[in-house]
C-alpha cells in the first residue's frame, strides 16, 4: 500500500516533469499556421464546428451571433519568418501574412485581407499557440463568412 | 445470626448448643434421626481423610533450595525471551522513509506547480492581441473588437458587398 502511493506519486511528478507546459512552447521551423474560411448560419440543429474551432465555438456564437460553424475551406502553412505567406489564396478572399518571431510563444504578424483584388483591412497582431483572429467577412447566402487564422 | 455453613460445621464437630442444633434441624428440614445419621456419615469420613494423611505424607525435601533453583531454571528455558530493543530509528524506518518521502513529493508538486505559475507564465493560455487595424479602402470600417479574458481576437469588418448565394462564388483555387 506504502509502496504503491509513493510508487504513484513518483510517476505523477515524472509525468509533470515531462509533460510539455500549458501552453505548447513553439520551437523554431515546427510552427504551422491555420486558416479557415468559415460558413456561420443559424439553424434549429447546429452542426459540430470544426476541429481547430471547437473550443472556440462558443466564443465565436457570442460575438458573431451564429450557432454553426461550417468549414468550406482551409489550409495549413509553416511559418517561415523570411518569407511572406498567401492563405486562403483564391478569388474571393486571400491573407498575406508576413511574420516575424518575438519570442518563443509569439509571433508579430502583419495581416492584410484582400477581396479579390480589394484590400479590405491591415492589421498588426501578435499571436501565440492557440489564440485565433477572426476576420468578420461579407454577408454570404443566409449567414456570414468569417475568415479565421490560428497558430497551431 | 451466624451462617448456616457455620452453625452446620459447629453442628458436625458437637459445638452448637441444643437451642441453635434444633433450629437448625429445622432450617435443613429433615428428620432427627436422619440428620443423626448424615452428622456420623461426616465425622467418619474426617476421621478417615486424617488417617490417610498422616500414612501417606511424602518425605520431607532435603534440599529444597536447590529444587526450586532447578525449577526456576527450567521455566526461564521455557518461556520465550523478549525481543531485544530496536533503537528509535530502526522503529521508525519504514513509517521515516514513508513520511519523508510522502512530504519530498508533495513539496516537488507545489514547487512544480508554483514554477509553472511564477517563472513560466507566458505558457498559459495565450490571447491574441491586435496592435493596429485599419480599412484598407474608404467605404470600409474596420474594429479591433478583444474581448476581456477571450482568447478569440476580432476584426470587424463592415461595409462588404454582400455575396450571392452560389457556392462556387467562395470556391477556393490557387492564386
Amino acid at each position: 500500500m506504502r509502496f504503491r502511493s509513493v510508487a504513484f506519486l513518483i510517476a505523477l511528478l515524472a509525468g509533470l516533469f515531462l509533460a510539455p507546459g500549458g501552453g505548447s512552447r513553439l520551437e523554431a521551423g515546427q510552427e504551422v499556421i491555420w486558416s479557415g474560411l468559415i460558413y456561420a448560419t443559424n439553424t434549429p440543429n447546429p452542426k459540430p464546428p470544426p476541429r481547430e474551432l471547437a473550443r472556440y465555438a462558443a466564443q465565436l456564437t457570442r460575438v458573431f451571433g451564429y450557432n454553426q460553424f461550417e468549414l468550406i475551406n482551409e489550409q495549413h502553412r509553416r511559418i517561415d519568418e523570411r518569407k511572406e505567406r498567401w492563405l486562403l489564396p483564391g478569388r474571393e478572399f486571400s491573407l498575406r501574412v508576413s511574420g516575424e518571431r518575438e519570442s518563443d510563444n509569439e509571433y508579430l504578424f502583419r495581416l492584410e485581407l484582400y477581396g479579390k483584388d480589394r484590400l479590405l483591412v491591415r492589421t498588426k497582431a501578435r499571436l501565440g499557440p492557440g489564440s485565433p483572429i477572426a476576420f468578420r467577412g461579407p454577408l454570404y447566402d443566409r449567414g456570414q463568412l468569417i475568415i479565421v487564422l490560428l497558430v497551431k | 445470626m451466624k451462617p448456616l455453613e457455620e452453625r452446620y460445621n459447629a453442628w458436625i464437630d458437637g459445638e452448637l448448643p441444643e437451642a441453635e442444633a434444633a433450629r437448625l434441624a429445622a432450617e435443613l428440614g429433615g428428620d432427627p434421626a436422619t440428620l443423626h445419621a448424615e452428622r456420623g456419615r461426616v465425622r467418619r469420613l474426617g476421621d478417615l481423610l486424617r488417617d490417610h494423611h498422616a500414612h501417606f505424607e511424602g518425605p520431607a525435601l532435603a534440599n529444597a533450595g536447590f529444587f526450586n533453583h532447578q525449577l526456576m531454571q527450567r521455566i526461564a528455558a521455557e518461556t520465550p525471551a523478549p525481543a531485544p530493543a530496536r533503537p528509535l530509528w530502526q522503529r521508525l524506518g519504514w513509517r521515516l522513509m514513508f513520511t519523508t518521502a510522502l512530504g519530498g513529493a508533495v513539496a516537488a508538486l507545489a514547487l512544480v506547480a508554483l514554477t509553472r505559475e511564477t517563472i513560466a507564465p507566458d505558457t498559459q493560455p495565450y490571447q491574441a492581441h491586435l496592435l493596429e487595424t485599419e480599412p484598407g479602402e474608404p467605404g470600409i470600417s474596420a474594429v479591433a473588437i478583444q474581448a476581456g479574458d477571450e482568447e478569440l481576437a476580432v476584426v470587424w469588418i463592415d461595409g462588404l458587398d454582400y455575396v450571392p448565394a452560389e457556392p462556387k462564388t467562395v470556391t477556393i483555387g490557387n492564386r
